[in-house]
C-alpha cells in the first residue's frame, strides 16, 4: 500500500506543478496578447508628432519586446511587470493623443463661433 | 462616478510612514502624479480613473513595504504614474469634450439668433416700404385732387370774369362797371354774388399761395385821386373776400392807380376795360412773397 501511496502523491503533485507551468504560461500570453492591443490601439490613435504619445509608445514597445525575451528564458515574474509597464505606456500614449484631439477641435469649434460673430 | 470622490481624499501613506527603507525614486514619482492627478480636472470628470490609479500606487506601496526597492516596487510604481497621468489626460480630454459641446450649442444659438435678425429686417424693411408706397399712393391721390379742384376752381371762374395765366401768375379780371358804382367804392348789389363764387375758387385752387388784389383806374381825373380810389376799391374787394372765407394773411390789396392801363384812354371801350380789378394768384406761396406784399400795402 505505501509505495503506491507515496507515488499516487508524486504523482498528483508532479501534475500540480505542471498545471501551474502551464497556467503562468498561459496568463503570460494573454498578458502580450493585451499589450500588443494597447500598442496597437495607440499607434492607430497617436499622431507621429505628438511627442509625449512617441515616448510613451516607444516604451511601451520596448518593454514588449523585452518581456517576450524574458518568457523565452522562462523568467515569467519579471516578464510579467514588463508587460504591466508596456501596457501602461501605450495606453497612457492613447490617452495623450484623445486629449490634444480633443483640445484642438474644441478650438477649432470655438474659433467658428467667434468667426460667426464677427460677421452680424 | 461623483460619489467615488471622497474616497480618493484618503490618506495613502500611513505605511510609507512606518517603513523603515526609503521609497525608490519611481515610487516618489507616482506619489508626486497620484496627487497631480487627484487635484486636476480628472477628479470631477473622471474619478473612477483617479480612483484606478489610487488601486494602482496601493499595490507600489505594498510592494515597496514587502521587499523595498524591488523590481516589482520599481515596476507598479512605473505603472502607478502612468494611471495617474492618463487619468489627468483623461480628465482634460472631457474638458476638451463639454468644449466641443458648448461651441457647437453656441454655435447653432449664434445662427439661430442672426437668421432671426436677419429675418426681422427683412420684415421691417417690408413693412417701410408698405409704408412709404402707402403714403406716396395717399400724396398722388390727393395731389390729383387738388388739381381737379384747381381746374374746376378755374373753369368756374371763366364764367365770370377773364382768367389768364401771366408770369406773375393766374391773373382774374374783374370789371370795374360790374363790381363798383362809378367814382365809388362800395360794392354794387351784384358784385357780391360774384365775388362770393371768387372766393370760394380761391379756396379752391390752392390755400398756400398768395393773392394781391390790385385797383386799376381809366386815367380821367387826377393822379393822387385815381390812385387812392384804387386803393380803396382794391381793400374793399380784399375784405369781401376774407369775410367769404379767404386767409387774411394770404391776400394784400394794393392800388395801381391809372399807371398801367390795358387799352386807350382815348376811347370810352378802352376806358372801361382799364377800369378794373385784377386778382392776382401768384406762383409762390404765400410765405415767399409775404415781404414783397407787405411793402406794397404801406406804398
Amino acid at each position: 500500500m505505501k509505495p503506491i501511496t507515496i507515488g499516487a502523491v508524486l504523482f498528483v503533485a508532479g501534475c500540480g506543478g505542471a498545471s501551474e507551468a502551464t497556467v503562468e504560461a498561459q496568463t503570460a500570453a494573454n498578458a502580450t496578447a493585451e499589450t500588443t492591443a494597447a500598442i496597437a490601439a495607440a499607434e492607430t490613435a497617436a499622431p507621429k508628432d505628438h511627442p509625449q504619445a512617441s515616448l510613451h509608445l516607444k516604451l511601451a514597445r520596448d518593454q514588449l519586446h523585452q518581456a517576450k525575451r524574458l518568457m523565452q528564458e522562462d523568467e515569467n515574474d519579471k516578464a510579467q511587470l514588463l508587460l504591466m509597464r508596456a501596457t501602461a505606456d501605450a495606453e497612457l500614449a492613447l490617452m495623450l493623443a484623445r486629449e490634444s484631439d480633443a483640445k484642438e477641435k474644441a478650438e477649432r469649434a470655438r474659433a467658428q463661433v467667434d468667426s460667426l460673430s464677427s460677421h452680424p | 462616478m461623483k460619489s467615488l470622490r471622497p474616497m480618493l481624499a484618503t490618506p495613502l501613506f500611513l505605511c510609507a510612514a512606518c517603513a523603515s527603507a526609503p521609497p525608490s525614486k519611481q515610487l516618489v514619482d507616482a506619489r508626486r502624479a497620484y496627487e497631480d492627478a487627484r487635484t486636476s480636472s480628472a477628479a470631477d470628470y473622471r474619478p473612477d480613473a483617479v480612483l484606478t490609479a489610487k488601486q494602482a500606487l496601493v499595490r507600489a506601496e505594498r510592494a515597496h513595504d514587502d521587499d523595498p526597492g524591488s523590481f516589482r516596487e520599481v515596476s507598479l510604481a512605473y505603472v502607478a504614474e502612468r494611471e495617474a497621468q492618463k487619468a489627468q489626460a483623461w480628465g482634460e480630454y472631457e474638458v476638451g469634450v463639454q468644449a466641443i459641446e458648448q461651441a457647437d450649442d453656441d454655435y447653432k444659438r449664434k445662427q439661430a439668433q442672426m437668421l432671426a435678425d436677419t429675418q426681422n429686417d427683412k420684415q421691417a424693411a417690408e413693412a417701410r416700404l408698405e409704408t412709404q408706397s402707402t403714403e406716396l399712393n395717399q400724396e398722388r391721390a390727393a395731389r390729383q385732387q387738388a388739381e381737379q379742384r384747381a381746374a374746376a376752381a378755374i373753369s368756374s371762374l371763366e364764367q365770370i370774369a377773364r382768367v389768364k395765366e401771366e408770369a406773375r401768375g393766374t391773373v382774374i379780371t374783374l370789371e370795374g362797371a360790374v363790381l363798383f358804382v362809378t367814382g365809388k367804392s362800395e360794392l354794387a348789389p351784384l358784385a357780391q354774388q360774384k365775388l362770393t363764387e371768387v372766393a370760394k375758387a380761391l379756396n379752391d385752387i390752392d390755400p398756400s399761395k398768395r393773392i394781391v388784389v390790385e385797383g386799376h383806374t381809366d386815367s380821367r381825373g387826377s393822379d393822387e385821386d385815381n390812385l387812392a380810389l384804387s386803393q380803396r376799391r382794391a381793400t374793399t374787394v380784399r375784405d369781401y373776400l376774407v369775410s367769404q372765407g379767404v386767409a387774411e394773411d394770404r391776400i394784400t390789396a394794393v392800388g395801381r392807380g391809372e399807371t398801367q392801363p390795358l387799352a386807350s384812354n382815348d376811347t370810352t371801350e378802352g376806358r372801361a376795360n382799364n377800369r378794373r380789378v385784377e386778382i392776382v394768384i401768384g406762383s409762390g406761396n404765400a410765405d415767399a412773397t409775404n415781404a414783397d406784399a407787405t411793402r406794397e400795402t404801406t406804398d
